[in-house]
């Protein structure tokens, strides 16, 4: 019975569920598409709840971290005081629109990420003086490559070497496509294949069991 | 007792503060913006394509926008997201405005994209276009791939708003109702490629084009190359072309100019950083087969 609920009951809900959409995506039959909208609604909620059940869980990991004075709690503290602010000014009336929470969110949150993302920039830069040395045949190929590639992304270079530049424009429309395409196409068959075997009821642990000792 | 080797100028070249090179890489920034230099653009075929795609939607079509980043993104997307809608306001077009990427791309989109149009006075006009009539924003729905699929079959899947307002309260909204009702879907951000034409584009044989971040230009240019998307930008730079295109010269093609410097910037750390390598390996491999200098 404990073997039925674990394992088979939510391999078989999988199962259906996998069928029922996949089938849907390809066949017009309604009963199917009617489904599978329902299931869609289920998963759009379920992910809305999985938000707040990770901020549950840090929730708890940091006030953990807090109480037992860990390495850097004074971020968690600080994680944890931004979460509640953002939070209750959320929660205001006009519900999501509220001024203050807006001036939060403009004022602090997406300068802080632009900054962020700015700072890599710099540290990309000295990763290219520092680390992209050509060490190996394969370093001397990524190094030509790129080479060609920054020739053809710039229009100074591109003006100033117009015999060269294309290179990079055939690097890209070339082995560079054809790469990506090589890529997804494997993803996609290793997709179809995990969802046949989930399909199959051969991989548990797409429910959370190990198959070799059937433990959770 | 030996004495210490004291290192030599290129010991000292190659372990360089690196304080030094981001005062290089910042000045190589900052100096075309202050004094741009105008270097002429070499027009590519898919950003014309993006601009044509746009000018041949029918007249009274409606348009879904995916212009969905976040803020880091936005210095380098942000100017394709302001020059598609200054395109898109010019036509007698109504536009939606969808966002699946991160909670925060909405705020982005009013507070770094919607200021920057041409004839933005509030979020209720944008040009010659009324809120709720000529354009809506349904703001962030959670769920990603499966929030696109189940938005895609029913555009009233939301209940309410960006801003709050009911879907039954919104003019526009009331003659969409599936993804089929739009004439063209275009995606600017970094990301989500596939997803957007799993759900929106193959099953309603939607038109799409797409402004996309320069790490994933290979990855659309695939998509482009197969005639999914109709039309793309590579970055920056493909935006910089876009805005000659419309002779509406905007933040990229001020931005442009610094991403040539920058370039060469770094072809030439490059070039230095490896001819000392080479220079000092090949030195190295004399000293230890036993010939000196």
């Amino acid at each position: 019975m404990s073997q039925m609920i674990r394992k088979y009951l939510p391999l078989g809900l999988l199962t259906t569920i996998i069928a029922i959409v996949t089938i849907q995506y390809y066949l017009s039959i309604q009963v199917l598409k009617d489904l599978s909208s329902t299931i869609l609604n289920w998963a759009v909620i379920m992910a809305t709840i999985a938000v707040g059940l990770g901020i549950i869980n840090l929730l708890t990991r940091y006030m953990r971290n807090i109480s037992r004075r860990r390495e850097n709690w004074i971020f968690n503290l600080w994680t944890i005081i931004v979460i509640i602010m953002i939070t209750a000014t959320g929660l205001l009336y006009p519900f999501g629109t509220n001024s203050t929470f807006n001036w939060l969110l403009t004022n602090l949150y997406l300068p802080g990420d632009s900054s962020i993302y700015a700072m890599v920039f710099f540290d990309i830069c000295f990763a290219f003086w520092r680390a992209f040395k050509v060490r190996n045949t394969d370093a001397a190929l990524l190094l030509i490559a790129a080479f060609f590639v920054m020739l053809y992304n710039a229009p100074l270079t591109q003006n100033l070497f117009p015999q060269i530049a294309p290179l990079g424009k055939w690097l890209f429309d070339n082995p560079a496509t054809a790469a990506n395409r090589g890529i997804g196409l494997v993803i996609a068959i290793g997709t179809l294949a995990y969802s046949f075997r989930i399909l199959m009821q051969r991989e548990t642990g797409a429910v959370g069991i190990r198959e070799s000792t059937g433990e959770e | 007792m030996t004495e210490k080797k004291q290192p030599g100028i290129l010991d000292r070249i190659e372990n360089i503060d690196r304080k030094v090179i981001y005062f290089i890489v910042t000045l190589a920034v900052i100096l075309p913006l202050i004094n741009p230099i105008g270097l002429p653009l070499n027009i590519a075929e898919e950003s014309v394509n993006y601009k044509n795609a746009i000018d041949d939607i029918p007249d009274g079509s409606n348009v879904l926008c995916k212009i969905d980043m976040e803020a880091g993104l936005s210095g380098e997307l942000g100017p394709a997201g302001v020059a598609t809608i200054n395109q898109l306001l010019e036509k007698p077009v109504k536009l939606v405005f969808i966002f699946f990427y991160r909670g925060d791309c909405p705020l982005v989109f009013v507070n770094n994209i919607l200021p920057n149009v041409n004839g933005y006075i509030d979020t209720t006009h944008l040009g010659n276009k009324v809120y709720g009539v000529d354009w809506v924003s349904l703001g962030y729905i959670e769920g990603h791939e499966s929030a696109m699929a189940k938005l895609a079959e029913d555009m009233h899947f939301v209940t309410v708003d960006q801003f709050g307002n009911k879907m039954s309260d919104l003019p526009l909204m009331q003659d969409i109702k599936t993804a089929s009702d739009f004439s063209l879907l275009i995606h600017v951000g970094g990301g989500d490629n596939a997803p957007v034409l799993n759900q929106f584009s193959t099953p309603y044989k939607l038109k799409t084009i797409c402004a996309t971040a320069g790490v994933d230009y290979v990855g659309v240019l695939q998509y482009y190359k197969a005639g999914v998307y109709s039309g793309i930008l590579n970055s920056l730079k493909g935006t910089a072309e876009y805005e000659f295109l419309l002779g509406q010269p905007g933040l990229a093609i001020v931005a442009t100019d610094a991403i040539s410097v920058i370039h060469v910037t770094l072809l030439v750390l490059i070039i230095i950083g490896n001819a000392i390598y080479i220079y000092k390996r090949m030195v190295k491999k004399d000293v230890k087969g036993g010939v000196t200098e």
